[in-house]
């Protein structure tokens, strides 16, 4: 019997043997064991660095907005994890992917990070298919009640409180933008923290700009993030930032009956209009 | 150089007359990780068997992250500049790793390279370091690699090595690190230890040195290299 790690190179291996892509982007062993690091495959040989296991963690949709390579690779695959696929759907909601430009090798991680993590090849290969997956079976592990739990710890202290906790929390925060960088769908050319005229946030890693940052990016992700957590990852001084970007999903969840990522066709409640909205919050 | 020998239970008491006259900053837990932060008393300091190295450099504590660098005063007559007040309080630094302490001198290096950068060498001349050796490593580290060591001496005031659990070797290599002696001269006994020995798990896993001659030569031809 083949192991996952077999399946997905025999993928990887179809797909550029048939000339449906011209690169694929996976994971390949990184310096130490317990890392990974994305690869670029063009040669139908290459797929041989490809590797999968529990320490497999990028989100790999991050590249598939990249300016250098779409410019270079017309066709591209990626290997995705169940929120890297929703991640990919945002996307092309957000026509920042042509579907036709792209294939999915869908993976699962059971539970990412942990060595004994169990780790296969989706059988799912159309968007459609994924899509019906995620909808129909992953959804359950999306945006759970662990998840969600510091998230309502934190709803539930006094404002002054909960505003000195994130005020400590920002305070350590460099500005390195590692959480831009991981993040798949912060993929702004002109990104509003390096806007200088008018300059929206205060660069400087001072207090009162590095919550600007925080809070303004966890707006613009509202309705849109899909629970990957890689921000909070990356994040090198451990910034639960998830706790913000989970607590704005549930609420959308909750208002709009929205759940990011599940749906190709669906439009994201803070991009649409509709002349019938209940607006009596603003009267 | 002298040598002295610290008895591990008298270091806590040594750390808290320090604390009455120096801002003390040391490796502290903060959820799952370490990371250097001001601390009131030694009780809150994380033992240096729990940690490789702390989440960030020291250089926070004389570099910061951001900090006035001049006011002014717009007045009828024009503006007046005003000299920041900079905030260079005595401070030690307790238990960072020899490579961090080593980044120290080559930093000074830079920050008097063209100019003479008040707001460094201020912080620096106020900071005393006390360095602890690494008696093993993780897959990240490289000290070796660049003529470091994981009991290397460079850069602090004070190297302390753990012979045991019970006892530290002190180098003592400054006259800065000799005044924290002072301090609590009765914490410290006569003696020497094999500090090669202590770091033995260290050195072994740590990768050989580069040779850096040879990478400066390949990069004079390399430099614009496109690949």
């Amino acid at each position: 019997m083949s192991t996952p790690e077999q399946d997905l190179r025999e993928r990887a291996r179809a797909l550029l043997d048939g000339g449906e892509v011209d690169l694929v982007i996976g994971y390949g062993a990184g310096n130490v064991p317990e890392k990974t690091t994305p690869v670029f495959v063009t040669e139908p040989d290459g797929v041989e660095q490809l590797v999968l296991n529990p320490h497999c963690r990028n989100n790999l949709a991050a590249w598939l907005t990249r300016k250098d390579l779409r410019a270079k690779f017309a066709r591209i695959a990626i290997v995705a994890k169940e929120p890297d696929v929703r991640a990919t759907i945002v996307l092309i909601q957000e026509t920042q992917v042509a579907p036709d430009a792209i294939r999915i090798i869908g993976v699962r991680i059971d539970s990412p990070g942990d060595p004994d993590s169990a780790v296969a090849v989706l059988p799912q290969t159309t968007l459609e298919d994924l899509q019906k997956h995620l909808q129909d079976d992953a959804q359950a592990r999306d945006l759970t009640a662990e998840q969600l739990a510091q998230a309502e710890e934190l709803e539930k202290l006094p404002p002054a409180e909960r505003w000195a906790f994130w005020r400590q929390q920002f305070d350590k925060c460099l500005r390195c933008y590692a959480c831009r960088s991981g993040c798949p769908l912060c993929y702004c050319d002109q990104c509003i923290a390096q806007m200088n005229q008018p300059q929206w946030l205060d660069t400087s890693a001072h207090p009162l700009g590095n919550m600007a940052w925080n809070i303004t990016r966890a707006f613009h992700l509202a309705g849109r993030c899909i629970n990957c957590g890689e921000c909070e990852r990356v994040c090198p001084v451990d910034i639960p930032l998830m706790a913000l970007n989970r607590f704005l999903a549930r609420q959308i969840r909750d208002d709009f009956d929205y759940r990011a990522g599940y749906d190709v066709e669906s439009y994201q409640p803070f991009a649409t209009y509709k002349p019938d909205d209940d607006e009596s919050f603003i009267r | 150089m002298t040598t002295r020998i610290l008895d591990t239970a008298g270091l806590p008491g040594l750390l808290a007359k320090a604390a009455e006259q120096y801002r003390l900053v040391a490796p502290v837990r903060d959820g799952e990780m370490i990371d250097f932060r001001v601390v009131e008393s030694p009780d809150a300091i994380a033992s240096h068997r729990d940690y490789v190295n702390p989440r960030q450099s020291v250089k926070q504590f004389l570099f910061p992250k951001s900090e006035p660098l001049l006011g002014f005063d717009r007045s009828k007559d024009g503006i007046e500049l005003r000299e920041p007040d900079v905030d260079a309080a005595r401070t030690l630094i307790f238990g960072c790793r020899p490579c961090d302490a080593s980044s120290l001198p080559i930093m000074d290096a830079l920050y008097d390279w063209d100019y003479r950068d008040g707001f460094w060498f201020r912080r620096r001349e106020a900071t005393t370091v006390v360095a602890v050796a690494c008696t093993r490593c993780d897959a990240s580290c490289f000290c070796t690699a660049l003529g470091g060591s994981p009991c290397g001496t460079a850069g602090a005031d004070l190297l302390l090595t753990p012979l045991d659990d019970q006892t530290f070797l002190v180098e003592v290599l400054t006259d800065k690190g000799q005044a924290l002696i002072d301090l609590d001269p009765a914490a410290f006994a006569d003696g020497q230890g094999d500090k090669d020995a202590a770091c033995k798990a260290a050195l072994d896993a740590l990768p050989p040195a580069l040779d850096l001659d040879a990478v400066a030569e390949w990069l004079k031809d390399h430099f614009e290299d496109d690949r």
